[in-house]
């Protein structure tokens, strides 16, 4: 089982970086959000400062999606896993983590096809002339205010196609009982959300 | 077929953001319009692209920083020292407890596992049936979606574009009315049981207890003060009440350590990714269902059954305590509002605001209904009581919760005289 466990150090080693990366945002966010609220008392307003805190919540959004469904704490109905016995659930969980490891890999297809790196490439980096050849505008796309090319603030979503994936892959292993289990939604939420049932979340 | 995959993925547990997302790929499947995978990615990571949404991750980071600061305790003594004297005196420091604390929380389940802790234990010990006091608890619980600042009320208006101001001034009365009916209901079972009477406090003992939550309550209030005044955008006015929590937690309770806070941004990060994922993939999900026309056929079903604006308000009633019996809150406004909400305001001419105040008590409301109400089994598992029997215990407060809802839909003034 080499491969399993390389899985799990690479889905271990993404947790390490989300939780960085959540932390990093959810302080960007606030403090870009401060900043104006500072200038606005001189009158001024930062549209730019708007721009990239709506940018960075974008992004939380995302990062922080995958690190739930990889500590199994986003929100869902789970009834028919409480009236169930223990073979009945460990189905219905194996059929979850197949199916978010399916979506998983067609959305990380769907965004081959939207970046199309192999289009570019036959383009030779011309942006103009892949353009011409495909009618997707992705590379010449600029954001509102600051101007910047917005591929840059896309390609989160390719980097949460292949981290839900690697997640849904791992919880996958786990549930099929290839590797035992790791508790990160007590590591995330420890204390006060103890009293709170699975089901609830 | 998009329907069957939706209840299917519903039935076996597929997180509800996934469920969206998955049902939009097989309704796109389904209608053969493939051309609409292209900008599928796109269409996901432009929902998020909304500045009203930046009010959710601030909101949430206040309520943390509040949690870290001690503040329930204070509240809980602040109600005791002023009702703590009256016949059921208990029941109504959890009622005013939970009010108080609800303007900040603003999520119902977390608020109910929160207070029971804290309620229940000290309820009974008072001489209350344990069961009544993890009903009433969770009962309190339902204010926090509805007393701004409301998580779920910012999530609706950016479903229903609508000011983000406007919809937690919408919810205000209807909190209020909410808060004083589950009083009335209080004080009248008092009357038939004998509810446990509390100590009187002194003057000097009172004035101890407010100056100790007032600092408490001067960031919910400086919130609402600053969004009802008009002095700052929703997300600017959680902005500053995030730098007060800190300030308070930090030097005047001082509970809060400076190595609470990685941990502390990291709740925001998970919680808010929570409602904001859940709103990319709605995005996802509406923009299908638009392409496909479903909430024109939708409409023109309704239509046919429904002929007049109250029979229409009344069937949203029943079928949304059903949703809300299973799903919690934001979820649950997910994925019914792209649906209703265009039905609702084109067809039977109804306010988004009303429709928004309603709907959302509504889904709350069906977290404490049973058979599976997932508000009265998170009240029950933290009191170790049976669910049913703490439902039966506390089925005049779901009467007095159903009436008003019902008041609430047919009379649009409550959710409107404040704007």
């Amino acid at each position: 089982m080499p491969l399993i466990r390389l899985l799990r150090a690479l889905s271990d080693g993404i947790v390490r970086i989300e939780r960085i990366l959540l932390m990093l945002l959810v302080c960007a966010v606030v403090s870009l959000v401060l900043l104006n609220v500072g200038f606005r008392l001189f009158q001024i307003t930062l549209a730019w400062a708007d721009e990239l805190a709506v940018l960075a919540m974008a992004w939380s959004g995302f990062v922080g999606a995958s690190l739930m469904l990889r500590a199994r704490i986003d929100p869902a109905v789970r009834l028919l896993h409480e009236a169930l016995g223990p073979a009945g659930v460990r189905a219905l969980r194996v059929s979850v983590a197949l199916l978010a490891s399916a979506f998983g890999l067609i959305l990380i297809w769907l965004n081959w096809i939207w970046f199309n790196p192999l289009g570019l490439y036959a383009a030779g980096f011309d942006i103009s002339t892949f353009e011409g050849a495909t009618f997707n505008f992705i590379y010449s796309g600029k954001t509102p205010v600051l101007v910047w090319p917005v591929f840059w603030f896309y390609l989160i979503m390719p980097w949460f196609a292949l981290t839900l994936t690697i997640h849904a892959l791992t919880n996958l292993a786990e549930d099929l009982g290839l590797i035992p289990a790791r508790d990160l939604a007590h590591e995330l939420t420890p204390s006060e959300g103890d009293a709170i049932p699975e089901s609830a979340r | 077929m998009t329907l069957a995959a939706f209840l299917l993925l519903l039935v076996i547990g597929l997180p509800i953001g996934l469920i969206l997302c998955v049902a939009a790929l097989v309704f796109i499947y389904d209608t053969n319009n493939l051309v609409l995978l292209q900008s599928y990615p796109l269409k996901l990571f432009s929902s998020l692209d909304n500045f009203s949404l930046l009010a959710i991750p601030l909101f949430i980071l206040v309520g943390e920083l509040m949690n870290g600061a001690g503040i329930t305790q204070r509240l809980v003594r602040l109600a005791a020292a002023f009702v703590g004297a009256l016949k059921g005196g208990l029941a109504y420091i959890n009622l005013l407890a939970n009010m108080m604390v609800a303007s900040i929380l603003g999520s119902a389940t977390a608020q109910i596992a929160m207070m029971s802790q804290v309620m229940v234990p000290e309820m009974q010990r008072a001489g209350y049936d344990r069961a009544f006091a993890a009903g009433l608890t969770a009962y309190g619980g339902l204010l926090g979606p509805i007393i701004p600042p409301s998580i779920v009320f910012v999530v609706y208006a950016v479903l229903a574009q609508v000011a983000v101001r406007d919809m937690l001034v919408a919810g205000i009365l209807p909190g209020l009315m909410l808060t004083g009916l589950f009083v009335l209901v209080v004080a009248l079972l008092g009357r038939r049981h004998a509810y446990p009477v509390g100590t009187r406090q002194t003057w000097p003992a009172r004035l101890t207890a407010l100056r100790d939550a007032l600092p408490m309550l001067a960031i919910p209030l400086v919130i609402i003060g600053t969004i009802l005044g008009g002095f700052g955008s929703p997300t600017e006015a959680a902005a500053v009440g995030a730098v007060l929590a800190v300030l308070i937690g930090l030097f005047y309770t001082r509970s809060l350590r400076l190595s609470d806070f990685p941990l502390i941004l990291i709740r925001t990060g998970i919680n808010s990714a929570l409602v904001l994922f859940l709103v990319a993939a709605a995005g996802v999900f509406s923009w299908v269902l638009i392409f496909g026309q479903v909430p024109q056929t939708a409409a023109a079903w309704i239509q046919s059954v429904a002929t007049t604006p109250v029979a229409f308000m009344l069937l949203v009633l029943v079928a949304l305590l059903v949703v809300g019996t299973v799903i919690d809150g934001i979820p649950g406004l997910i994925m019914v509002v792209p649906i209703l909400l265009p039905i609702a305001t084109d067809v039977y001419g109804i306010h988004p605001l009303h429709f928004g105040v309603v709907v959302s008590i509504n889904l709350i409301l069906g977290l404490l209904s049973p058979p599976v109400g997932i508000g009265l089994y998170v009240a029950a598992q933290v009191s170790n009581v049976s669910p049913l029997r703490v439902f039966w215990v506390t089925a005049p407060f779901f009467l007095a919760a159903c009436v008003a809802l019902v008041v609430l839909a047919l009379v649009p003034w409550f959710s409107l005289a404040l704007l």
